[in-house]
């Protein structure tokens, strides 16, 4: 086995990690706080991807410019969602909040079928294919900056929360909602916020994602269910856990993918997943539940 | 109190006496192929859903991923009737065990944790994922995308009927015993249990129920009878692929049906595929091709709205109604 594919599919992993690393840590964002599961994260990926097709068809902008118009647009569809759809069923029980997620799936996806069609659309942009070569590996320029834009965007959202009274006060309602609510964090308000800002990063990866890969209405699918499974093994609610399980489905994805077969890797991701589960049930990163 | 459970449970019988007595005698009276097999399609989809309901209505622990059972149904029937010629009824048999296998495979591991909601939601929804994959890539065996078209033999014993009455009756018989089924579980003890898991787990555990135990029963129950509703979509279409019986959408559509219906209701997935059914064929037949996404963007905003102002189902309401007029 040639070394220097081994290089490069570990290369397009973390590469693949990083986009699973927007999915993730926005659905654990979004869990943290409220409990609930973002069920159509991927739809939004796909909406963030056709918006940026969009500003790039219709502006000429590049996608990776286009970033913030995206995470602008999501960030208040997210807060517009959380205050009409999402709010109402917080305390309604878990099959109610799987209807309306699943519905928003439904309605995503049509919406997308009936504005774009369901043709494979892609942008060209050759500049982002000339290779940077170290050593005997080869990997095209864009795919770098894609990877830069995952680091720096999720050590944002860490100085987000680690280093901000807002990023306090959304720890805080993840801790204990309640306890929060008692000493002032108006949970709702830090509701509506994390659920904006974990859809801004489900629409930044479908930004990043739209160079390299084909946008159609249903590349959400797969993505998502990915997603979920990142932040099982990494531990719901867990940033940290939610990037590490990104970089590991990423890596085995794409190893699995390069020396076997891509559509077993989809397999292999399963299998870890449920060993994870009978080893260390609340993810590598997570704390126990009550 | 007893007397209004009563009157509340007399209407729900009248309701299912007077269903199955219109649908026995309708192709009596409809002879058109179109009419009848969406009546088929919607009583397969009814016992599918009532199916779901075992493990994911009355013990809450939701199923994203119950396509997966369809697909075993209905795969060990076509394969074993491509390659080998086998009679269906022992693709029926190999398809019961096989999903047995695959439940307890998925269950145990999520039950096991004793972590409420979404962990079993996501292995289910990644097994369903993790099926198609491996019948795409399978193609020897599978055919891949494309599936499999199973020869018509034109033999009653092989289950081929020419005509749709036949299936309909199978289909008819199959959806009466699963709604029978329903009514008795919730009327026994084992029903019992899997309400008292519903509304809260570990008051349920500190009752003395197994609970671990009774939620792996319920969910053998169900893909043991999914796996039965898929062995029918094989013999009734003749043609599977890995796309129309693992696909997600069909996981959704059983369990956003189930929810619409009332899926804590032995009656209520029906009534969910009588409300579902027409309202995604009927305007897919209106709009038709030129507007295509619309029939299931409105279905989306009809669940959204169900799930703000009606998130216990159709089932719940008409019943809860009858109750408070006594």
């Amino acid at each position: 086995m040639d070394i220097s594919l081994i290089l490069q599919s570990i290369i397009n992993g973390i590469l693949l990690g990083g986009i699973y690393m927007m999915i993730s840590v926005g659905l654990n964002l979004i869990y943290g706080v409220m409990r609930i599961i973002n069920y159509a994260q991927g739809e939004f990926l796909m909406i963030g991807m056709y918006i940026a097709y969009w500003i790039f068809t219709l502006f000429g902008i590049n996608p990776f410019l286009g970033i913030p118009i995206v995470a602008t647009v999501l960030y208040f569809s997210g807060m517009f969602l959380f205050n009409y759809v999402v709010y109402p069923i917080l305390k309604k029980p878990y099959e109610t909040q799987i209807m309306t997620f699943v519905a928003l799936i439904y309605i995503l996806q049509n919406i997308a079928l009936i504005i774009w069609t369901a043709d494979y659309r892609t942008v060209n942009m050759p500049e982002t294919s000339i290779p940077v070569v170290i050593g005997n590996v080869y990997i095209p320029s864009g795919r770098l900056i894609i990877l830069g834009i995952a680091i720096v965007i999720s050590l944002i959202v860490l100085f987000f929360l680690t280093r901000t009274k807002t990023g306090l006060f959304i720890r805080a309602s993840s801790q204990n909602p309640f306890a929060a609510e008692l000493v002032g964090v108006d949970t709702k308000k830090v509701r509506a916020l994390s659920m904006g800002i974990g859809i801004a990063l489900a629409g930044i990866g479908g930004c990043i994602l739209l160079p390299i890969y084909y946008c159609y209405p249903y590349v959400g699918v797969k993505l998502g269910i990915m997603g979920f499974i990142i932040i099982t093994l990494g531990g719901l609610g867990s940033f940290y856990g939610a990037i590490i399980g990104s970089l590991l489905i990423g890596l085995v994805e794409s190893l699995v993918g390069a020396l076997y077969s891509s559509e077993f890797a989809m397999a292999i991701a399963l299998v870890i997943y449920v060993t994870i589960l009978i080893l260390r049930p609340q993810g590598l990163l997570g704390t126990k539940s009550r | 109190m007893q007397k209004i459970k009563i009157v509340k449970m007399r209407f729900a019988y009248t309701f299912f006496i007077s269903l199955l007595l219109f649908l026995v005698a309708l192709p009596l009276v409809v002879q058109q192929p179109y009419i009848l097999h969406v009546i088929i399609i919607s009583m397969l989809l009814a016992y599918l859903c009532t199916s779901w309901s075992f493990v994911s209505g009355y013990a809450r622990q939701v199923s994203l991923g119950h396509s997966v059972y369809v697909g075993i149904g209905a795969y060990s029937t076509a394969l074993l009737y491509y390659h080998f010629g086998l009679n269906p009824i022992l693709g029926l048999l190999a398809g019961i065990v096989s999903a047995s296998a695959i439940s307890i495979l998925i269950s145990v591991p999520s039950f096991k944790l004793g972590l409420r909601g979404p962990y079993y939601t996501f292995s289910t929804l990644a097994l369903a994922e993790f099926f198609t994959y491996l019948f795409i890539g399978l193609r020897d065996l599978t055919g891949g995308e494309l599936g499999l078209a199973l020869p018509f033999k034109n033999n009653p014993f092989y289950l081929q009927f020419q005509g749709k009455i036949p299936y309909y009756y199978i289909m008819l018989s199959l959806l009466v015993t699963v709604i029978i089924l329903a009514n008795r579980i919730q009327n026994s003890k084992f029903g019992y249990y899997l309400f008292a898991i519903r509304n809260d787990e570990s008051a349920a555990e500190a009752c003395g129920i197994n609970v671990f135990k009774t939620k792996i029963m319920a969910s053998l129950l169900s893909a043991v009878l999914t796996s039965i509703g898929g062995f029918f979509y094989a013999i009734y279409y003749m043609y599977v692929t890995p796309e129309s019986v693992f696909g997600l959408s069909l996981s959704f559509q059983i369990a956003t049906t189930s929810l619409i219906g009332g899926a804590t209701s032995w009656i209520g997935p029906t009534i969910g595929a009588i409300v579902a059914v027409p309202i995604l064929e009927v305007t897919r037949a209106t709009l038709g091709g030129k507007f295509i996404g619309f029939p299931l963007l409105f279905y989306g905003i009809v669940l959204v709205v169900m799930g703000r102002y009606l998130p216990g189902g159709i089932a719940s309401r008409l019943f809860r109604d009858k109750e408070r007029v006594r």
